[in-house]
């Protein structure tokens, strides 16, 4: 029997991955969790973080936003938000938008503005580390 | 046949304007139906999902209960600016004739037209949104998306739906209103299953959990796909009604240029008649 799965990443805007792959390794609420073939039916929730497919021996690297995935024996859903593959992060603009959420943090006053920037500034922030990793391993 | 000249320069520059329009609408609407092709699958898919899930689970979660009271929500997406036919009309006779049955709606809109129409009809509007409904990001949904959840978990609505205008084709567009929380098995009805095997499903980290971020998930992508098809129908709406415009202005300046000829040849033949009359009296004379 073969080692790999199908694997099929989707988000609103577009078709993200869509592929055989030997293991996916995701960030869930509670922790990173690795998925190979064969794997018993599952679902699981995905947060703010880094997202791993290794395909062919080689690991790629993206940043993934809130979703959910579904493991089932046939294939692997995995439903995001938003998914950028490392070298595709724009970083000097997503740290615009980081200096924007700060700043506009300084300024908030109630719970629910500040869950909201709360959320927003990680995002910006694990995008910029996905983007930095990747530089460092080149 | 001064006023003529006039008139058929006024109809001239109107007649830019809408063609200009009607090119810009044209473009906008080829976007919005790009966009909505890559987000058809992700919705398709989705939805899919989380009817294969709900068959599979016969566990409550606060987002699957019926609440007894009916306190409803509606979000209403409209556009933003008019000159778009009737399709700001439609969209807010739906939404008037759903609103009439319940008692205290709670009502959100996206886009100009939405919010004042409404305001006219003398319904309170919670929270409203611009620029969603000309060019939608995953932002704008995220946001509707979070206010309706919070709502719904404190307690302060009972369901929530959507209303929009559904795309099909070029020429078929209808207005859906759509159930989005709590999830019920039947409004997933039309949905075809992918993989129809009874099964074990394990949910991690917890069931609660998986459901927490799932839904929330799931509306998001629905609203997302709502504002999709609602920019795509209103630039199609926009285009049919400047495409009409312009050629009624064409329909004008051709009635007007006859009417300045008719007027011109007449005023000629008077003034011919005048010399003449005037010579043959001068002639008499002599």
């Amino acid at each position: 029997m073969s080692n790999t799965f199908k694997l099929e990443i989707l988000t609103p805007k577009r078709q993200f991955f869509s592929s055989d792959v030997e293991a996916l390794t995701f960030t869930s609420t509670d922790g990173e969790r690795t998925i190979l073939a064969r794997h018993a039916p599952m679902i699981s929730t995905l947060g703010i973080g880094e997202l791993k497919i290794k395909q062919d021996g080689d690991w790629k690297t993206a940043f993934q936003s809130e979703g959910f995935v579904e493991v089932r024996p046939d294939e692997v859903l995995v439903f995001s938000q938003l998914c950028e593959w490392d070298n595709e992060i724009d970083v000097v603009h997503v740290q615009k938008i980081k200096d924007a959420i700060e700043e506009e943090a300084r300024s908030q006053q109630s719970i629910y503005e500040q869950k909201h920037t709360a959320i927003s500034l990680t995002r910006a922030m694990t995008r910029l580390k996905v983007a930095n990793n990747s530089k460092t391993r080149l | 046949m001064n006023e003529i000249r006039r008139h058929i320069k006024a109809v001239e520059q109107t007649r830019q304007i809408t063609n200009a329009m009607y090119l810009l609408s044209t473009s906008q609407m080829k976007r919005a139906i790009s966009k909505m092709t890559f987000n058809r699958t992700y919705l398709r898919r989705i939805r899919a999902t989380v009817k294969d899930i709900l068959i599979h689970t016969d566990k409550k979660h606060v987002y699957l209960e019926d609440r007894g009271n009916k306190r409803q929500a509606f979000v209403v997406i409209g556009a933003d600016k008019e000159m778009c036919g009737s399709y700001n009309n439609d969209i807010l006779k739906a939404a008037k004739s759903s609103l009439k049955e319940c008692e205290e709606p709670l009502i959100m809109t996206v886009g100009i037209c939405a919010q004042s129409g409404l305001e006219q009809a003398g319904y309170e509007i919670y929270k409203h949104w611009y620029g969603a409904s000309q060019n939608p990001f995953v932002y704008h949904a995220r946001e509707i998306t979070e206010s309706l959840v919070d709502l719904y978990l404190n307690n302060e609505i009972d369901e929530a739906y959507v209303i929009f205008t559904r795309y099909y084709s070029q020429t078929n567009q209808t207005i859906r209103c759509m159930r989005l929380l709590p999830l019920h098995l039947e409004d997933f009805s039309k949905i075809e299953l992918e993989f129809d095997k009874p099964r074990q499903i394990d949910f991690t980290p917890s069931f609660d959990e998986v459901f927490d971020t799932m839904v929330p998930e799931y509306i998001i992508g629905y609203i997302y796909a709502a504002l999709n098809h609602a920019s795509a129908c209103e630039n199609i709406a926009r285009m049919n009604a400047m495409q009409s415009a312009t050629r009624n202005a064409d329909e004008m300046i051709d009635k007007l240029t006859r009417e300045f000829n008719a007027a011109r040849q007449l005023s000629i033949t008077n003034e011919i008649t005048e010399i003449a009359s005037a010579s043959s009296l001068a002639e008499q004379a002599i």
